[in-house]
């Protein structure tokens, strides 16, 4: 037998067979003409386009045969004249069948829907009559035989037999639906009224299942029961599978006995439309948009409703009940429903609040897509279809609030209002249409195959081409251009979704004639503009419009580039705690950068650095002062990788080699790289790259780098060869001697030094004394930090006799000092010194000589009681009279002193016994106490959470207010920034509050315990 | 603005209401009041109104000093006792920080925030109050402040439990304390003469528990006008007179899941389900920790430790009246009558933070799982210490002292209340202890003033 063909390619095997097959059951020679074939190869699957209707006419026997062959030529036998192929209706039938096998495997079920497909007119559904919400009502309840005219209809037809009529028509309905979306040359332009129907037949399923349900329990109609669409069905853009989201109204004067009844309607209808049965479910009814969710009662009345949105609803549920429309059951009830409750929508939007707390959901939302599905997802992906029902709903609640003309539950509809009302750009809006229309055709041509709820682009090659197929009718059909042309929408939404809210303010700030965010009627296109800032956190939306302004006027390539990023970084700064103050920054930071190319390069080709410097920007006034001082740093954030810790070895070298350079006056250079490090420390806290625990010890032995340093260049300074030869030594002590320091600490010191020969005259002694004096004052006013860099305060008020002692002791003061020494809670503070600089020798020895005092051999116990007296005594005196003790970082109740002074009487007790509490590291030292068994695990581990707690709390305020803290902050903001910078979510302050309150009063029971043994 | 809004702006000017209150709560208990003038109500509505909260007894600390009321105005209602003449609404509100969150302080948000932690888990908590009180003559007090002319107190009448007066004040009182509260919106139940002289009770009809807080702030307000019309004292003090019973505030609860009560399991004995067990069981657990809301004051002690029938031991019973939590005889086959009732408050509780605690208590017991122990089912009293101790049934605090220091290391509390209000009651009632334990009393005057 010759191979069958078309004009131009020849069919493969299998598909021909179905062909002749077909041409057997019809009694001459159709599916092999090659004009038939024609038709069939431009179906999307050719294949099963025949394999489709050799089923369909094979289920429907003779009388199939003979209405296909009628309608497809009029001819009565031989071969088919030229004219007399109705190619149209056969190319819509071949459609059909290479498309959905689910279409397909209805008319093998019911051949007698055969004829349906067959008609003449161009099209079967849309824009006929028959496409109208009632005229499909009526058509549905017609169905299972209820009286469409009844305010309350009851079906004739009950239990399996009106679920068989009900699903069976409303999928002869699909069906047409179908034929009609396949059929269309430009499938995106009607795809809005496919939506629509959709919808609508989803209404009438939904009163025809209630109908059925009602004649079952309620035959006599005594349940005023409204159904309320949300989500999709709500807003008339439901796709071809897709659950259904929905509510159950009372009327509020139902009662007990009513209720019950209503429930049980409401769960009929249910199973009605989703339960599995010989006719397949339609679609799963979905109620956990209702109040409580799924734990709430499933029907509530009308005033149970009110009260639940006027008390209880969250602000996610309002953004829900935006899309609220009543479709089914009582109109009555559905009426009074959308009357008491919509209103409430535009109430909520209106709390402080309300708009911050639905984008950080949505940006929850996209977190949680499995990364591996997000490329293929076209709803929840970057740039899907979510991001831009998300835009045009973001815009609606700001600006709808005042202008009622934008308030519309369906996203088309809503983008061109926005975009006639000018609150988005025309063009922009038409972006956003586009965009749209285009990825519900395709999501439609995903689903329609086995009208499954899916919205997934295949992986698998063939599929992908029958997809493309089914999209495009004409052009390019291949699986590339799909791809193609759907990244290339999602790039723009992407890009647009960023900046759909801003770039119209940036016009509106500049003043350029007809600025978008021109309310026409409604006010200056400045105050919409500020309106829209104020929603998105901006506290002073006037001021914010002039930074704005001066940013991005005139010319310049500079003017230019940040009119391209600005939209991005307001929304970034919106996302942090100060946006106004970030903006502020960023004014300030690209005035000093704007002659510099890289700057504004960076800014608009990595998006990795533009997001980092937002951040910093409104989340650190410490790093942001830093960068301002040294804006070069910012072309580190072009990648994490930058602001690693640098190789001590190599910032040692570099040390090294400035003090070769430039000797004595090594200490401004070795000051710059000093803040250069602290800028890359902060930066890296800020941005959350790295541990946080290891924060405090990057910082100590920075300060130990650059105290180093500076104490070789002030000896090259000021040793003369006459000077008698000495050694000296700076000794860390208290946090810095930890290794615990903060951006803020001061550096508590000691200096010891020791005449290298030990019989100098008194005269030499006297000198000697004097210069060691002088090192030490000069290296601490060189060091000191000034209005142009960064700094070290040293400190040396814990030296022996404090302010009246020497500065400089020599080491054999030390002895002598203490030898006479009788109270070794004296050597307390010792236990965190820790030499930093300075002769090997002597710092051996002063080790030594400190040892036997700070690990005492034994500790009597009047020396423990003084201890705990001094502490109790300082509790009572040191703490500010006006502030909460509970608050404070440092003296508060469970805060970092009582933790340390734990510890250090345990090591004052201990260490002389156990050598591994041996360490000035509080940390340290209350693990090595652990370890051996000094102090129970779980003690141990609540101490340690409140010290970490109140160390990080110390560092997140100097980050993010640039100054000291004495206390958990108090003001919101703060607290709320101090929040983000300890990797809380947005709103998190008050989280941070209850968790620094408890852990605290957790570590004071253990501390009273351990501490003063109560 | 909401349709509820609404309703109350148009019934302001359909009654011609010339000022509406504006209540709230202290950490305490004391109902706090500000009057509007009808035309600030809007912006109540919208904005809220500022006030300074650090004059307020535990409210704010003193760095968030400007705080907002926010009425509610599904809480409406005109305050009958004012009369045509001059006619006055009132309003419970929330209070907010500047920030538009609300105040953690605000014991109407502790209620909500535990009633939002029983939602997440599909609860709803409904609460039925029996709040004892007492009436005085006024012969020898101000009838307003209650201060007396340093004699005893003298209540009203003789009568006892259930007993009829003829003619007496107490029936009037009661007839018109029921009458303005209904007015007012608060279905009552029962009520009757209680045991002690001039002493009544009235039962409240179940409501959820925000709105049952609301109503118990309502009816002590309610009560004292009644009694000032009728020219009697009303006292909700625990324990007035040292002879006779305390004011109680028995307290009956449920938690439905949906429409159903959680509580209820045909069959099960006492037809409590294991969820109800479970509950009681977190209920006897925390109670320790929960008494120094419940029973806030020194007083408060007094009436839990002088017998007639207080909930002195921590045990749960059926018929047992002196169990601290009582299963009610189940009736009638209404599954949504099933509930526990919890003894130990007095009526001068705090209902919002009573209520949230005892929610919290019972859910903990939920979802840990504890297991109930068994049944008293003696008259705990009459045991023996030792007796008792080895039924391992233990104590309620005996005196707000022994209550705070359990309190203390309640994390229960701590979360419940929030870190700021735990820390307030701690210290306040801290305080209220060490001015009680300065006073040198009638008590030790007569017993050691001449013996000495």
């Amino acid at each position: 037998m010759a191979g069958i063909t078309s004009r131009t390619t020849s069919v493969p095997d299998p598909t021909a067979r179905f062909l002749r097959e077909l041409d057997e059951l019809l009694g001459q020679p159709l599916a092999t003409d090659s004009r038939f074939v024609d038709l069939l190869m431009a179906a999307p699957d050719p294949h099963a386009a025949a394999l489709g209707l050799l089923r369909v006419v094979e289920a429907g026997g003779a009388e199939s045969a003979r209405l296909l062959l009628a309608a497809v030529r009029s001819g009565s036998a031989g071969r088919l004249a030229e004219d007399e192929l109705n190619r149209p209706l056969l190319a819509r039938l071949l459609a059909v069948m290479g498309t959905s096998e689910a279409m397909v495997d209805h008319l093998v079920r019911h051949p007698d829907s055969l004829p349906l497909l067959l008609a003449e007119d161009p099209f079967l559904l849309i824009s006929t009559p028959a496409a109208s919400a009632a005229s499909l009502r009526s058509e549905l309840l017609a169905s299972v035989g209820a009286d469409p005219e009844d305010p309350a209809p009851r079906a004739r037809l009950t239990g399996d037999e009106g679920i068989q009529a009900l699903r069976r028509v409303y999928r002869d309905a699909s069906l047409r639906l179908v034929a009609d979306d396949v059929a269309a040359e430009a499938p995106v332009e009607i795809v809005d009224q496919v939506m629509a129907v959709l919808s609508d037949l989803a209404a009438a399923a939904l009163d025809g299942a209630l109908a059925v349900a009602r004649a079952e329990l309620d035959p006599v109609a005594e349940v005023g029961l409204a159904v309320i669409a949300l989500g999709k069905t709500g807003a008339r853009e439901l796709n071809y599978v897709s659950d259904v989201d929905v509510v159950f109204v009372l009327d509020s004067s139902a009662n007990d006995e009513q209720r019950h009844l209503a429930t049980e309607l409401a769960q009929r209808m249910r199973s009605i439309l989703s339960d599995a049965g010989p006719e397949p479910a339609l679609w799963e009814v979905d109620t956990a948009l209702r109040p409580e969710g799924k734990a709430g009662a499933l029907v509530r009345t009308l005033s149970e409703y009110e009260h639940y949105y006027a008390d209880i609803a969250k602000n996610w549920e309002f953004q829900a009940l935006l899309k609220a429309r009543p479709v089914a059951g009582s109109a009555e009830v559905g009426q009074q429903f959308s009357e008491a409750l919509l209103p409430l929508v535009w109430q909520a939007a209106s709390r402080a609040g309300f708009i911050d707390g639905i984008r950080s959901m949505r940006r929850r939302v996209v977190d949680l897509i499995p990364a591996a599905e997000a490329p293929r997802q076209i709803k929840l992906g970057r740039g899907g279809l979510r991001d831009v029902e998300f835009s045009a709903q973001m815009l609606q609640l700001v600006h709808g609030r005042t202008d009622e003309d934008i308030r519309t539950p369906n996203t088309l509809v809503a983008l061109e209002e926005l975009g006639e009302h000018g609150y988005i750009g025309q063009q922009d809006a038409a972006v956003f249409s586009n965009a749209y229309r285009f990825m519900r055709v395709v999501e439609h041509r995903v689903q329609m195959p086995r009208m499954m709820r899916n919205a997934l682009i295949p992986d698998d090659e063939m599929k992908l081409r029958v997809l493309a197929r089914s999209v495009f009718r004409s052009g390019s059909r291949t699986g590339a251009r799909l791809e193609e042309t759907r990244r290339d929408y999602a790039k723009q939404v992407t890009r647009l979704h960023e900046q759909i809210f801003y770039r119209p303010i940036l016009d509106a700030a500049v003043g350029v004639h007809g600025a978008v965010v021109d309310a026409h009627k409604r006010g200056s296109s400045l105050q919409a503009a500020a309106d829209r800032l104020h929603a998105f956190g901006y506290r002073d939306p006037h001021g914010a419009l002039s930074h704005i302004k001066a940013l991005t006027t005139g010319m310049s390539r500079t003017a230019m580039v940040i009119r391209q990023v600005l939209p991005a970084l307001l929304d970034w700064f919106s996302d942090g705690v100060e946006p106004d103050r970030a903006l502020l920054a960023f004014r300030r930071l690209s005035e000093s950068l704007s002659s510099s190319g890289w700057f504004l390069k960076m800014l608009r080709d990595s998006g990795l650095a533009a997001k980092s410097v937002a951040e910093v920007l409104s989340l650190s006034g410490y790093a942001t002062e830093l960068l301002l001082r040294q804006p070069a740093a910012v072309a580190w954030l072009d990648k994490y990788d930058n602001l690693a810790a640098r190789d001590p070895e190599v910032l040692a070298a570099e040390v090294d080699g400035l003090l070769k350079r430039h000797g004595s006056a090594a200490v401004t250079p070795i000051r710059e790289t000093y803040s250069r490090e602290l800028l890359r420390i902060a930066l890296r806290d800020v941005l959350d790259v790295g541990e946080r625990a290891g924060v405090p010890g990057d910082l100590s032995d920075l300060m130990d780098l650059a105290v180093k340093g500076a104490l070789r260049a002030v000896r090259l300074d000021l040793d003369e060869p006459e000077t008698p030869g000495y050694e000296f030594v700076l000794i860390a002590m208290g946090r810095w001697g930890g290794r615990e320091i903060g951006y803020f600490s001061d550096a508590d010191v000691m200096y010891v030094y020791r005449p290298l020969d030990d019989d100098l005259d008194s005269e030499a002694k006297a000198k000697l004394s004097k210069h060691v004096s002088k090192i030490a004052l000069q290296l601490s006013s060189r060091l000191k930090a000034n209005e142009s860099a960064q700094g070290v305060d040293l400190d040396a008020d814990l030296r022996p006799e404090g302010k009246n002692g020497p500065l400089v002791r020599s080491y054999s003061s030390y002895q002598a000092y203490y030898a006479k020494w009788s109270q070794p809670w004296e050597a307390q503070a010792l236990l965190r010194a820790r030499p930093v600089a300075g002769d090997e020798p002597l710092i051996a020895d002063f080790a030594a000589l400190i040892d036997p005092l700070r690990y005492p051999p034994h500790m009597p116990q009047k020396a423990m009681t003084q201890v705990r007296t001094l502490k109790a005594r300082m509790e009572d005196e040191r703490l500010p009279r006006s502030g909460d003790k509970r608050r404070h970082l440092k003296l508060g109740r469970g805060s970092l002193s009582d933790v340390e002074w734990t510890v250090q009487l345990l090591q004052l007790e201990h260490a002389h016994a156990l050598p591994g509490l041996r360490t000035t590291s509080t940390l340290e030292a209350l693990q090595a106490a652990t370890d051996v068994g000094c102090i129970p695990a779980e003690d141990a581990e609540q101490l340690a959470a409140a010290w970490r707690l109140a160390t990080d709390v110390r560092s997140a305020v100097m980050l993010f207010r640039g100054r000291t803290a004495e206390a958990l902050p108090v003001d919101h903001t703060e607290l709320e920034a101090t929040a983000r910078l300890l990797g809380y979510p947005a709103g998190g302050g008050h989280d941070l509050e209850d968790d620094y309150l408890r852990t605290t009063r957790h570590a004071r029971s253990v501390m009273e315990q351990r501490f003063y043994g109560f | 603005m909401s349709r509820q809004e609404e309703f109350v702006l148009r019934t302001v000017e359909d009654r011609e209401v010339r000022f509406i209150r504006l209540w709230f709560t202290d950490v305490l208990g004391q109902l706090k009041s500000v009057a509007i003038v009808p035309a600030e109500l809007e912006g109540a509505f919208s904005e809220g109104i500022g006030f300074d909260g650090s004059a307020v007894e535990g409210l704010s600390r003193v760095y968030e000093a400007d705080m907002v009321l926010k009425p509610d105005p599904s809480t409406f209602s005109l305050l009958p006792w004012r009369g045509e003449t001059e006619p006055t609404g009132r309003m419970f509100c929330d209070i907010h920080v500047p920030g538009g969150e609300p105040a953690p302080a605000d014991p109407r948000n502790v209620l909500k925030r535990t009633l939002a932690k029983a939602a997440e888990r599909g609860f709803t908590f409904y609460v039925h109050p029996e709040i004892e009180f007492y009436l005085f003559k006024t012969d020898n007090l101000d009838p307003v402040s209650g201060i007396t002319d340093g004699t005893a107190p003298m209540p009203v009448d003789t009568a006892g439990y259930f007993d009829h007066v003829n003619g007496g004040t107490a029936n009037d009182f009661r007839r018109e304390a029921v009458t303005m509260l209904e007015a007012m919106g608060l279905s009552v139940e029962f009520s009757h003469h209680e045991a002690g002289p001039g002493q009544n009770e009235i039962d409240l009809r179940y409501a959820d528990a925000l709105t049952m807080a609301d109503n118990v702030m309502t009816f002590r307000s309610v009560i004292k006008e009644v009694a000032i019309s009728q020219g009697v004292y009303a006292s909700f003090m625990p324990k007035p007179l040292s002879a006779h019973p305390g004011n109680g505030m028995h307290t009956h609860v449920s938690l439905f899941e949906g429409e159903n009560n959680a509580f209820f399991e045909p069959g099960a004995e006492y037809q409590l389900s294991r969820t109800g067990r479970q509950f009681i069981a977190g209920l006897l657990m925390h109670a320790a920790e929960i008494s120094a809301v419940t029973n806030q004051h020194v007083n408060s002690y007094k009436r839990l430790w002088t017998g007639h029938e207080a909930p002195s031991y921590i045990s749960w019973g059926h018929r047992n009246r002196s169990a601290l939590v009582r299963v009610p005889q189940y009736n009638s086959g209404k599954s949504s009558s099933a509930r526990v009732e919890y003894r130990a408050l007095d009526s001068s509780a705090n209902p919002y933070l009573s209520y949230a605690l005892m929610l919290a208590a019972g859910l903990r017991g939920i979802e840990e799982g504890y297991e109930l122990p068994d049944e008293a089912e003696d008259n705990v009293w009459l045991l023996s210490d030792t007796e008792r101790r080895a039924m391992g049934i233990e104590a309620l605090p005996r005196s707000l002292s022994h209550a705070l220091e359990i309190m203390e290391s309640s994390d229960l509390v701590a979360e419940t209340l929030g870190e700021e209000v735990f820390d307030f009651f701690l210290r306040n009632k801290r305080q209220e202890w060490n001015d009680y334990r300065a006073q040198v009393t009638p008590y030790e005057l007569a017993k050691h003033f001449t013996a000495m």
